[in-house]
């Protein structure tokens, strides 16, 4: 691997990293427990 | 964009805006942040001391610098967004 390679793949790990998927529990924990409410996704609603 | 400049530490996938309408409506949300990618959650303030905030949760970390960097200072209903991330 050439030193550019290795930074590549070490920056596509990072990125890999931080965009693992959340479960719903994950997400609960993250939040306040009060205060906001999860709004449902409109039925228009296309996800990108 | 995929740009390969190192992502800076704050920069996460969950937003947190301040000062939103608060009458804005669930549809309303996911049209002005949908735009920038796919949502994972919407969460609203729904109290006297939460009202006009909420938490947007993407499902990608460019998505959610993209739409932080388009939506600071969005101009909604004569109100001026505050985008942060959330830490």
């Amino acid at each position: 691997l050439t030193p550019e390679q290795l930074q590549e793949l070490r920056f596509q790990r990072d990125v890999d990293d931080r965009n693992r998927p959340w479960v719903d529990e994950e997400l609960d924990a993250l939040f306040p427990p009060d205060g906001y409410e999860i709004l449902e996704p409109p039925a228009s609603y296309k996800p990108l | 964009g995929r740009a390969n400049a190192r992502l800076p530490p704050e920069v996460n996938r969950i937003l947190f805006v301040r000062n939103l309408p608060f009458k804005i409506t669930a549809e309303e949300l996911y049209d002005l942040f949908g735009r920038y990618g796919a949502i994972r959650q919407i969460r609203k303030g729904n109290t006297k001391d939460t009202r006009g905030t909420a938490f947007v949760v993407y499902e990608d970390i460019y998505d959610a610098k993209n739409a932080c960097d388009n939506l600071s200072g969005f101009h909604v209903l004569d109100r001026y967004l505050i985008v942060l991330y959330y830490q």
